[in-house]
């Protein structure tokens, strides 16, 4: 019996001062089991989908989302995951609890408040948001940062297959055509155009600020049941067909891929294999877009195109951008919708099989792709994992 | 709450030799004794399976040069223990392994993929001598 998504929750996006990571993924726990048509007492078991990186509120607590809604749960899981992809495994684990008939309804919330800590540090002459010194990692004391460690994988494209900046930034703009339909998005209403990208600021060469994703507040919920409840709640459900993970762990220096390729291979075909589809079928992909780069080494790992021919794919006329041939970032992405790690990109893929796009709706969509990626260890991108979901309208 | 300032993780015992190598100016990396397989930071052999505690392993002397597999110049300072601009990047080792670091000794606009590179040592604020790599 499949596992389907039957309630999706979203709070404010972007800028939303004054409420605190709990709050916000406690409203979206309230709206996501509101849109399935449940009662909070219904829900009996809760997932906290963030990861430890970042510190402060974003590491293990007492307290607890499910506390403050009053939901009797029975089972309560804080943390998963390692960086971007820890919905893909909220949602393993709630297929669990529900496969093995320990739970029922299932709620996985998720927030963060990236956009309030980032103004509070610079008040103070600081920029970014900083976090807590892991114990024993190296590339802190070597000034790494976000910019400056995914940037490796922008140079070395750029070195092995002759990748340009402007490449990278026809992302940028398809990206924010998508979100400029998307009322939600934080960018809507701020086209941009190529020359746009091309003069504003480097950050960490070659990244221009307009290749780094925003930071934002925000919660998103989902609520997860197996296939025969789904049929007495208030939405068609969404299936969870395949999930799928892959790990540069498989690899580790010595292929020296770590920096031109993501560990797309294992987490596409796992996949794909369980919910029986191929890259023919896909009609929309929701890719996690930290930075530009790492979207185009998705369209070259998940087979749009061959390894290296991303730059010239995403030049080519008509290809990306809400009127090109692939739908990629439907709802504008963590470049210029919301940044919730792959809460982003899950919730767009619901959206997008729902039907309930709007402006941006991609028309039929049968098939969605969403995945997650992060979770540095010792350096950026030494050991990162990669996760692909599938979600479809059917089961 | 706030944690500018320079690094200073805590490194447990497996990385304790590495930095009293480098306190001496040595660059030490992991070798089997089996194969000679390298490794860096600490870790096992991939050529075979491990002895207990990864006794196989010795950290050793080794050449301390390499090539530029990847870098990026940082322009706009996100802490101020780290002025801009400077080279962040990953130099492949001769051996094999690869380790994150800086480019030093040459202006950052200069840094090429594969330059070949070789180890200084440098004090850090936080107490540790730190390897970054310099122009051969």
């Amino acid at each position: 019996m499949k596992t389907c998504v039957v309630g999706l929750g979203i709070t404010e996006l972007g800028h939303v001062p004054g409420k605190s990571i709990l709050m916000l993924e406690t409203e979206a726990a309230r709206l996501a089991i509101q849109d399935a048509g449940l009662r909070e007492a219904d829900i009996d078991g809760a997932i906290q989908m963030k990861s430890d990186i970042g510190g402060g509120m974003r590491m293990r607590q007492d307290d607890a989302f499910p506390r403050i809604l009053g939901l009797p749960v029975k089972f309560y899981m804080e943390n998963v995951g390692r960086g971007g992809e820890n919905v893909a495994k909220a949602f393993m684990m709630a297929e669990q609890l529900l496969q093995r008939g320990i739970c029922s309804y299932v709620v996985c919330s998720g927030a963060r408040d990236d956009w309030s800590r980032s103004r509070k540090f610079k008040k103070a002459g600081r920029r970014g948001t900083p976090y807590i010194h892991k114990e024993g990692a190296f590339a802190p004391m070597m000034g790494d940062s976000p910019p400056g460690f995914h940037g490796l994988l922008a140079t070395r494209h750029m070195h092995l297959f002759g990748t340009t900046s402007r490449q990278l930034g026809q992302i940028a703009v398809a990206q924010r055509d998508w979100a400029c339909l998307n009322p939600a998005a934080f960018m809507c209403g701020h086209p941009i155009t190529i020359e746009d990208h091309q003069n504003s600021p480097i950050v960490a060469w070659p990244y221009h600020l307009l290749d780094i994703c925003l930071q934002s507040d925000g919660a998103t919920a989902f609520v997860l049941t197996t296939e025969d409840r789904a049929k007495d709640t208030k939405k068609a459900p969404v299936y969870v067909s395949g999930i799928g993970f892959g790990e540069h762990l498989q690899s580790l220096y010595w292929d020296k891929k770590h920096y031109s390729m993501l560990p797309i291979p294992t987490a596409r075909d796992g996949a794909f294999r369980q919910a029986g589809i191929t890259l023919d079928d896909v009609d929309v992909a929701e890719f996690y877009d930290c930075f530009t780069t790492e979207v185009m080494l998705q369209l070259e790992g998940y087979g749009y195109c061959g390894v290296g021919e991303g730059g010239a794919l995403v030049e080519a006329p008509g290809m990306i951008g809400p009127g090109g041939k692939i739908k990629f970032n439907t709802g504008g992405g963590l470049l210029s919708s919301h940044h919730l790690g792959n809460i982003t990109t899950v919730s767009e893929a619901v959206i997008q099989v729902r039907s309930e796009g709007g402006k941006r709706q991609v028309p039929d969509v049968e098939v969605a792709i969403a995945s997650g990626h992060g979770g540095e260890i010792l350096a950026g991108q030494m050991c990162s994992i990669h996760s692909t979901m599938v979600l479809t309208r059917g089961g | 709450m706030s944690n500018f300032g320079f690094p200073s993780p805590q490194f447990n015992e497996d990385m304790q030799p590495f930095f009293e190598g480098t306190a001496q100016r040595k660059f030490k990396m992991m070798r089997c004794r089996q194969c000679g397989f390298w490794n860096w930071p600490y870790g096992g052999c991939r050529n075979h399976d491990n002895e207990a505690y990864l006794a196989n392993m010795e950290w050793s002397d080794a050449s301390g040069r390499g090539k530029v597999h990847s870098f990026t110049i940082a322009r706009v300072p996100f802490n101020d223990a780290f002025p801009v601009p400077y080279v962040y990047a990953i130099v492949e080792l001769d051996e094999g392994p690869i380790i994150p670091t800086n480019i030093v000794g040459c202006a950052p606009e200069d840094v090429r993929i594969d330059m070949p590179v070789t180890v200084v040592f440098e004090d850090a604020p936080n107490g540790l001598v730190l390897p970054r790599f310099k122009p051969v």
